[in-house]
């Protein structure tokens, strides 16, 4: 019985890029992710949002598989990939940046594109050590390739540099580029503006927007409000691990749940 | 530093160091020169090893002395040989290089064995495992007697060896009055180290080496972005481990017996010594650093009859490594990313 509302619920999810299935994560006694069900559609960017200890970090993390729910399923790209690993994920299309941005400090700015691009295949021992004219090829338009990703994101100049070398907010521009490079089917963004000043992080919002219109799909977390309302085209609001509110930006807004979720409850 | 300045530095210390040991001894200095280049050779080897470990990969491997160990273990009992107390003689063997070859899979067998349970952990797990790893594999290789000849150990198996040595070799040794079959181990020992660098030199600027930088800095973000993080571990794991496990065959033919109590924990902080002194991550750094270190192993002597009159051998032992900790303070000071190492991949600040 069991097995076939799996199969049915598989078929009628199918059209999704992205769906959870009661998904549940808690630490002792903390529950910090139940989430009933969720689907995210193609061509669309989401906002999740929530007051600080919502659980979108861990609900990033079930997600992307770098934490394993306790229960439920999640379904990406019309594949069960609830018992995957987070590396083999990632090879479907999913891509993800991290809160505290990770970039490889010791690396250059383009070792880091470049090892993001680079072809499973060419980064065996064997492969690396023959130096084929394909690996060699490969590695040329990869460069050619890195060259324009760093244009659109005003990192030409830092070529060269130590990853260590950008400021707070040329790093959350280099992870997104790393994701970029990828050609990923879902981005998944932990709060991309965090720590970034206002002007980048205008610069930042563009290209995002920018990405969607080229058919990526966006989910992100993040705590500018105002970032969130001017871009999104959905929002998703999360408290105490929670979906509380799902909807267009301005119903949101109004929804009373998450005003109490931020703001606390009205003295009555 | 500057790349030039880093290589002036590293001639200037290799030509006083030499020139001490010239000033020094009056007598046998071609040997006592033969001597040191052919240890610091077999050190340099195991010290590349680790560095592909823990310079290029960030694991830290406390146990490269295993490694070593079942590489000689695994060519010496394959090769003709004597046994045990009785000195049982086993006359039929693998031809060498054959035996060499399996000796350094078995070296990364060892590795992939150890690194399969513990690559998932992170840096100080590994390095208390690892020890443990050796720990264990030392002792089993003693009382193991009916097989590795326990603490007897397995003697008259470098025939295998010498009757490769060409003849230009032995005269050039009587000529200058050495040892040949020391003369022979330290030329092979000098052109693996020479093979094994430009096979390394090749996969550092590989996508392979990138990946494993990658790996050093960040694995969270290596497995975000798709690629399997404990696999290029692994890899890097028993590339290294075979690395040591050739130095491990060299340094049995070196000393002609071999024994369980070469392969002392004591034998791979000595390893990082060399490491650390020569530049973690630099590819030829760990030569250099145990080519000094290995100066002052055994120039010391000498510089120690200068402070106590008299000295006996365990006061001259001691003084010795009070002269290396020395050397490495002053490294860690003036430059601590080691004599070759690039200071903006300083390494030693490890998480």
């Amino acid at each position: 019985m069991e097995y076939w509302v799996r199969k049915m619920s598989f078929f009628l999810i199918s059209n999704k890029l992205l769906s959870v299935n009661s998904l549940k994560k808690s630490f002792g006694g903390l529950q910090a992710v139940n989430v009933d069900s969720l689907e995210f559609s193609n061509n669309e960017i989401t906002s999740l949002i929530g007051p600080n200890g919502a659980g979108k970090t861990t609900f990033f993390d079930l997600l992307t598989k770098f934490q394993s729910p306790d229960q439920g399923q999640i379904f990406f790209d019309g594949k069960d990939v609830t018992s995957l690993q987070s590396y083999k994920l990632a090879r479907l299309g999913m891509t993800r940046t991290f809160q505290l941005t990770r970039v490889f400090e010791k690396m250059s700015v383009l070792e880091n594109m470049q090892f993001s691009g680079s072809s499973i295949k060419n980064e065996s021992i064997s492969m690396s050590l023959l130096k084929s004219k394909s690996l060699v090829n490969f590695e040329k338009n990869l460069e050619n390739e890195v060259d324009r990703i760093l244009e659109l994101l005003n990192l030409s100049h830092m070529k060269y540099s130590y990853a260590r070398e950008l400021s707070g907010g040329q790093k959350k521009l280099l992870e997104l580029g790393r994701a970029l490079i990828r050609n990923p089917k879902l981005l998944l963004l932990d709060e991309p503006l965090a720590g970034v000043n206002p002007k980048l992080a205008e610069e930042i919002l563009d290209i995002i927007k920018k990405l969607s219109t080229d058919g990526i799909n966006i989910i992100m977390v993040e705590h500018n409000i105002n970032a969130v309302m001017k871009i999104s085209e959905r929002v998703v609001v999360m408290a105490g691990g929670e979906i509380i509110a799902d909807g267009y930006p301005e119903d949101v807004r109004k929804d009373k749940h998450v005003i109490e979720a931020y703001l606390g409850k009205a003295n009555e | 530093m500057k790349d030039s300045r880093k290589y002036l530095v590293a001639f200037g210390l290799l030509v006083i160091s030499f020139g001490y040991i010239f000033i020094s001894n009056e007598t046998g200095v071609a040997r006592i020169f033969v001597n040191l280049l052919t240890f610091a050779g077999i050190y340099g080897l195991a010290a590349i090893g680790i560095n592909v470990h823990f310079g290029w990969t960030g694991l830290l491997n406390f146990g490269h002395a295993a490694f070593m160990g079942i590489g000689a273990y695994t060519t010496i009992l394959l090769i003709p040989h004597a046994l045990g107390r009785e000195g049982v003689v086993v006359e039929s063997g693998l031809p060498l290089p054959l035996a060499v070859i399996i000796g350094m899979i078995a070296a990364a067998l060892l590795g992939l064995l150890l690194g399969l349970p513990t690559l998932r952990l992170r840096g100080d797990y590994l390095a208390i495992v690892t020890i443990a790893a050796a720990e264990i594999f030392r002792l089993l290789i003693r009382d193991f007697e009916d097989i590795t000849g326990g603490v007897y150990g397995v003697i008259q198996f470098s025939d295998a060896l010498q009757n490769l040595r060409p003849n230009f070799i032995t005269n050039l040794a009587t000529n200058i009055e050495v040892s040949s079959s020391q003369l022979w181990v330290g030329t092979i020992t000098w052109i693996s180290i020479v093979v094994t660098l430009l096979f390394l030199n090749r996969l550092q600027k590989s996508p392979w080496g990138r990946a494993l930088r990658a790996v050093r800095e960040d694995e969270d973000a290596v497995r975000a972005l798709g690629k399997n993080a404990v696999w290029l571990k692994l890899q890097s794991f028993m590339l290294g481990a075979s690395i040591g496990g050739l130095s491990g065959i060299l340094l049995a033919f070196n000393y002609g017996t071999l024994q369980a109590s070469t392969f002392v924990p004591v034998l791979t902080f000595y390893l990082w010594a060399a490491l650390i002194l020569g530049g973690v991550g630099s590819l030829a750094g760990p030569a250099l650093g145990a080519v000094i270190f290995w100066v002052i192993i055994s120039g010391t002597d000498s510089l120690a009859e200068v402070f106590f009159e008299n000295a006996n051998g365990q006061q001259l032992a001691g003084v010795r490594f009070v002269f290396v900790g020395l050397l490495i303070m002053f490294t860690m000071i003036f430059t601590p990313s080691g004599i070759l190492g690039k200071k903006d991949e300083l390494l030693l600040d490890i998480k």
